[in-house]
Parts: C-alpha cells; structure tokens; sequence
C-alpha cells in the first residue's frame, strides 16, 4: 500500500467536480477538507494560495499537485479531484488542469512530509495510471487505483521522474 | 606534367579517404583529428603508403595556414554572450595555466629525460597549450549538451592560449641558441607586443571587416573569400609586427561572427566547409611528417610525460587558476580533464628542428607522442567524463533547421522548421494557432509537408504527427515552439528528473518558499527574489544545470535569457522512498 493511499480517504475523492477556474478549484477543495476533514476552507484556500505564487504547482500533462501546510494538522491530508471541464492552470507546458491532488500536510512539515510530493509525481508520470485515472467511472475506482498502486510499482520506479 | 598531376592525384585521395573515414569515426567513438593523423601516418614511410615526407617546412606552412583558419571559425562561431561566464576565466587559464602547466611538466621533464633544464622546459612549452582545432571540433560534435559554464571556459580557452605557448617555446629557444641576449626584460617585452598587437590588430581587423561585409554588394560566395583573405591578412600582418597572429584571427573572427549581418549566414556556411578541409589537410600532412618508428623508440618516456600532464601538471594548475571563480569540484576535473593537446604543439615542436635546436628531433617525437596520447585518451572520453563528472545538462528542444532570411539591409527574420511528433502538443492544431502560446511574437507558417508533398495551408487545415512546417518566429522562442511540436515522452515536466518536478517563478521571493515549505534561510535572504538568492549562494554567474541545495530541495536553473537573467528555475522535492 502507498503512502499516499493512507491519507486519501475515500470521501476525499471527487470525480467530474464543476469548476471554472482555478480559484473556484481551491475554494471547492476548501469546502471537501472543511467538510470531511474539519479544516477551515479559508485555511485551505490561503495555504494552497501561498504555495501557488512560488510557480504553479501544474506539472503537465493535465495534472497538478497543489499543496500547502496547515497550523493545528496533526496528520497529512489529501484529496483527489477529477474536473468536469479543464482550467487554465500556468503549467509549464501550457495545457489545462484536470486532475488534480490536494495535499495537506502540518506545519511543522518534515521531510517524509515532503516526500510525498515527489511520490505523488512519480505515480503520475506513470502514463498508464494517469489513463486509467481518466477512464474510471466512479470515486471507489480511483480510491482503489491509489491503494494498489504501490503494489508493483513501488520496486520499479520509473526512471522518467 | 606527370609529377604535378601525381600530386594532385596524391593530395586528392588522401582528402577523400579522410572524408570517408569519417562516417565510420562516429561509430568507432574515436576523435575525426585522430582519424586524420591515421590516414597520414598509414601514407607515410612506415605505413603501406611508403610515402616519405620530411619537410619541416612545408608542414609548417601547411599548419599555420590551417590553424588561422580554424581559429577564424571558430571565432566566429563563439557568441560575446558566453563571455559572461567564463571570459576571465578562460584568460587566467590562456596566461596563467599554460606558465603553471608548462613550469610543473618542465621540471618532471627534465628529471625524467635527465636533460638540461631548459630543454625540458622547451618540451613542456611545447605541449603547454590546449588546441584550438581539438577542442572546437571534440565539444561541438560530441553529441552531448555540455553545462556552458565548463563549454565556454574550455573553448575560450583553446582560441587565446596559444601566444603564451609560443611566447614560451621562444624563450626557451631563445635562452638555448644565444642565452647572451635572453633577459627577462626582453620577454616580457615580447609578451606584451605579442598579446598587445595580437588583440589591437584584432579587434581592428575584425570591426573594418564586419563594416566591410555590411556594406559591400558581392555575390554570396564571395563574402566568405572577404572574410577568409581579410583573416589570413590580419594574421599575417600581425605576425610580421610580432604580434600573436592566432590571437588576432581569433578575436577577428569573435568581431565578426557578432555583428551579424545578411551575409553573415553565407560566411559561416563556407567557411564551415573551409574549416573541415584546414582541419583534414593539417592532420593529414602532420601525420605523413612523423615518423611512427621513430616515435615507439620513446614511448615509455612520452606516456610518462602525458600521464604527468594530464593527472598532475594540467590539474594543479587549473585548480589553482580557478580558484577565485568558485568553479564547482566536478567541473573543475571537467575542465582539467579536457586539456586536449593537437596541431599547436606539433607546429610549436618543428620550431627548434627548424632553428637547429640540439636534440630537437627527441622534443618532435615526444610532443607528438604526447599529442596522440591526449587525442586518444582525453579525446576519446569527452562525452563520457561529461557524464561521469555530471556537466552535461538535458538536451535542448531545437528546431530541425534554421534560417534567417533578410530583408533588405537592415532587417532580418529567423526561419525554423519542426517536425510535429506523436503525441505533441501541436497535433491536431492549425499551425498558425501555435502563435496564440506566444503573445507578443510575430509565430506564422509559411509552408507544410506533408507525405513527401507540399500541403496548402486552409483554415481547416490540422498539424498531424509527421508532417513537417517551415515557420517565420524570433529565435527567442525556437526552443519553447520545439517544445510544442516534440513528443511528451510521458514525462509530466520536461527532464524532470534533472531538473526537479515542479518550475518555479525566479520573481518569486525567497519568502515565498521559505513559508510554504517552512523552511529556514537567513533574514538578509528573505527579501530576495528567488534568481537572486540563487545567483548570491552560487557567487558565480549562474548557467542552465546549476544546483543549490536549501533544506532537502534542489533549486536548478531551467532557462537562461539574455543578458544572464534566470527565466525559470526548477524545484526538486525530496526523494521518497531513502535516498536518490
């Protein structure tokens, strides 16, 4: 089992989510993790906001990793969103955000915090996943799709990351 | 008639087997200089060939003539911009390295040949510079993309050092045949008139020959010919005026290149062909002048003597040299590694032969020995020490062509062609449409392949995956647009594997990171944009590939702009699953 799937609950995982752009993207986002998870929205919202004027946190290809840090979380958190319609996101090869995974993670991050990020870019430049992320029909698809993906991936990384 | 024709018949075959030989240099990984010397050394008296050539003097004449032409092009081929990272660089090395490299040689020299000291030195002088034509063509075509820091430093290099060699090799001669008139003052003297006119003549040259091909009105083969007489004129003046002529030719040829104009696509054309023949003809013709049997009877001698230069003389001195640039370790053995000896010491050892020099023929064949030592050792390793060593950056996305077309005097736009790749980002779009990406820049097509067959443009019409378009945009942008049209590899971010998996804004300020991260970095800092805090930790002017660790993250340069502005950084996030 991947990390990742540890802090990905099931309810965390939206598919053809309606937003037209990429602050209605992290407002919605605000809503699931104040909804599920107990934080503030306007906690959420601001977090992602700060990491975002760094650079986008678009890696291509249609994905994002926007991510933050939380005063008061004890444990990283993380939602999964599928968009209904892409939303221009500035990423680095131009093309619009689908799919997107929120991470949370404490304040005082340390660095398997940290780490998570480079896993969660290592699970999407797999093409395949990603593929299969984009054809599956409900929620309980993808959560299952993150919980395997460790299985056989874990002991071959993809040299592309 | 029969003799002239012989000759002809001679010079003609021994061109054309080199040209040949090349195809299959690439595939034996082998430098194409060594492959030349091959072919000569196989013609003359001890290869199959039987050909005996013992004229010093032609040779001589045959490189310099060669080198002047080879440092030409390669002048014109150096952008001013890549002064910006290693212009002093490259002069500390082109005066200090060479003393430093020939003075530690000089000593291991004369212990090892158990010669007079001066002798020793004279044979260190001789090998004490790097080459120009090595080192131009070993870089340029090995395939790999070197960081430019360690390109432009090594290539610099080769083009300036060579008057201090010469300088060396004079003195030395000097203080062996008439030691009565060898004063310290009387070189410092010829160092001064050698690299004072060398550089005056020069840039003097260069300016009236670059205002020359602007204005005049030749048909195009001529400009190259304007260019080529007005180098060979300026080395030849120069030369007569004891000044360095390879110094002058170079930095000529630097003037040129810079000031482009409409012929300037035409000269560099030309002169590409010129350089190719100098480089064939020079080692064709050194080749046939040693005599390999000769050579074997001091190989013990001349491996000890390359195995010092390159392990111990040429490091110690680079490392010393260098040290007030904060060169990173990996690139200084790079650099110290790619100290590539060719023609400039075999035309420096013909010197004392020529001048009668007692023992001259041992110096000869040891510095030829040497030279072949470095061109097959160091040589043959330049793009797998740049792996090893990790100065080698991604490739760049480039377009297949380029063109730039002129209009009128004044005026001129740059023609790229690109080939649409599965999975690109341009497939299934109208080719004009790619402007849209590109607010700002004039991006238009002008004309598409497709199958084999020109395609005529329509409002309908879609790029699809194998069709080829010719398109007018400013060279600024050829490596964005050739991203566009390049596969995705099913990478997410381009390299991110070098670079790191997120790109960061280097207006952004430092602040920014730190408290998105939590990381902590010094108050002073904090207020800096993130280019700026990367410039100050590097404290040297920063290239595409340089690294800086803050915390667990890897901050790299992705892009350069002009005028050495960082345009995009990359952010490497810490590896998960223990370690890279």
């Amino acid at each position: 089992m991947s990390l990742i799937s540890q802090l990905l609950p099931l309810s965390n995982v939206v598919i053809d989510l309606d937003a037209s752009s990429k602050k209605r993207v992290f407002e919605q986002a605000g809503l699931l993790f104040e909804n599920n998870q107990g934080i503030a929205r306007s906690t959420v919202f601001d977090s992602l906001f700060t990491r975002e004027r760094l650079g986008s946190t678009g890696l291509g290809q249609g994905i994002a990793i926007p991510h933050g840090r939380i005063k008061g979380l004890k444990d990283a958190a993380g939602a999964f969103l599928r968009l209904a319609t892409p939303v221009q996101f500035d990423a680095p090869d131009g093309r619009p955000v689908d799919m997107l995974f929120v991470l949370l993670v404490p304040e005082q991050a340390n660095e398997t915090h940290l780490q998570l990020l480079s896993e969660l870019a290592q699970m999407f430049s797999d093409r395949e996943f990603r593929e299969t992320l984009h054809g599956a029909t409900d929620a309980a698809q993808i959560h299952s799709l993150f919980v395997n993906w460790g299985a056989d991936a874990a002991n071959q990384p993809d040299p592309a990351v | 008639m029969t003799g002239i024709n012989a000759l002809f018949l001679l010079t003609g075959l021994l061109l054309f087997i080199s040209v040949l030989a090349s195809t299959i240099s690439a595939r034996l990984g082998l430098p194409l200089l060594l492959l030349f010397l091959g072919v000569g050394m196989l013609a003359g008296e001890d290869g199959p060939g039987g050909i005996v050539f013992e004229d010093f003097f032609i040779a001589s004449l045959i490189a310099q003539a060669a080198l002047s032409v080879i440092l030409l092009d390669g002048g014109l081929r150096t952008r001013v911009s890549s002064f910006r990272v290693a212009l002093r660089p490259a002069a500390v090395l082109a005066s200090w390295g060479v003393i430093g490299t020939a003075a530690l040689l000089g000593v291991f020299a004369t212990w090892l040949l158990d010669v007079d000291w001066r002798l020793g030195m004279l044979l260190a002088a001789i090998v004490g510079s790097t080459d120009a034509a090595a080192v131009f063509a070993l870089l340029r075509n090995s395939g790999v993309r070197l960081n430019e820091r360690v390109q432009a430093t090594l290539e610099i290099e080769s083009g300036a050092n060579d008057p201090m060699a010469i300088l060396l090799v004079t003195a030395m001669v000097g203080t062996l045949l008439q030691p009565e008139t060898a004063t310290l003052g009387s070189f410092v003297w010829m160092l001064a008139s050698q690299l004072g006119l060398g550089a005056i003549l020069g840039l003097a040259g260069g300016w009236v020959l670059s205002r020359l091909m602007m204005r005049l009105a030749l048909p195009d083969g001529l400009y190259a010919l304007l260019i080529l007489s007005g180098g060979t004129l300026v080395f030849a003046a120069t030369n007569l005026l004891n000044g360095s002529g390879f110094l002058a030719v170079y930095l000529a040829g630097i003037v040129v290149g810079n000031r482009r104009s409409h012929a300037t696509e035409h000269v560099l054309r030309v002169m590409d062909g010129l350089a190719w023949l100098a480089q064939a003809g020079m080692f064709v013709v050194l080749g046939l002048l040693v005599t390999p049997s000769k050579m074997i009877d001091h190989a013990a001698e001349a491996l000890a003597m390359a195995v010092f230069l390159m392990l111990v003389a040429r490091p110690l001195a680079v490392a010393i040299g260098l040290l007030p640039f904060r060169y990173p370790r990996n690139e200084l053995l790079y650099v110290s590694w790619v100290g590539l000896r060719g023609a400039v010491p075999v035309v420096l050892a013909i010197v004392p032969v020529v001048m009668g020099v007692p023992d001259s023929q041992l110096l000869f064949n040891v510095a030829f020995a040497v030279v072949l030592l470095s061109l097959l050792v160091q040589g043959a390793t330049v793009p797998l020490a740049a792996r090893w060593l990790g100065v080698e950056v991604p490739p760049r996305d480039e377009p297949r062509d380029k063109r730039e077309v002129w209009v009128g005097e004044a005026a001129a736009v740059d023609m790229l062609e690109f080939c649409v790749a599965a999975g690109a980002k341009a497939d299934g779009r109208h080719p004009d449409e790619l402007g849209t990406d590109h607010p700002g820049h004039d991006v238009r097509c002008v004309a598409l392949v497709r199958e084999g067959s020109l395609h005529r443009l329509t409002p309908d019409t879609r790029l699809r995956p194998g069709d080829s378009v010719w398109m007018i945009a400013p060279d600024e942008i050829s490596e964005q647009l050739a991203r566009t049209f390049a596969g995705s590899r099913g990478e997410l971010t381009a390299n991110a594997s070098f670079f790191g998996e997120f790109v960061v804004d280097p207006d952004s300020r430092a602040s920014d990171l730190a408290d998105a991260y939590g990381l902590r970095i010094a108050e002073a800092e904090r207020e800096l944009a993130m280019g700026e805090l990367l410039a100050v930790r590097l404290g040297r002017p920063p290239v595409v590939g340089d690294r800086v660790d803050i915390g667990a993250f890897a901050l790299t340069v992705r892009e350069m702009g002009d005028k050495g502005r960082i345009t995009a950084l990359g952010l490497k996030c810490p590896p998960f699953g223990g370690g890279r």
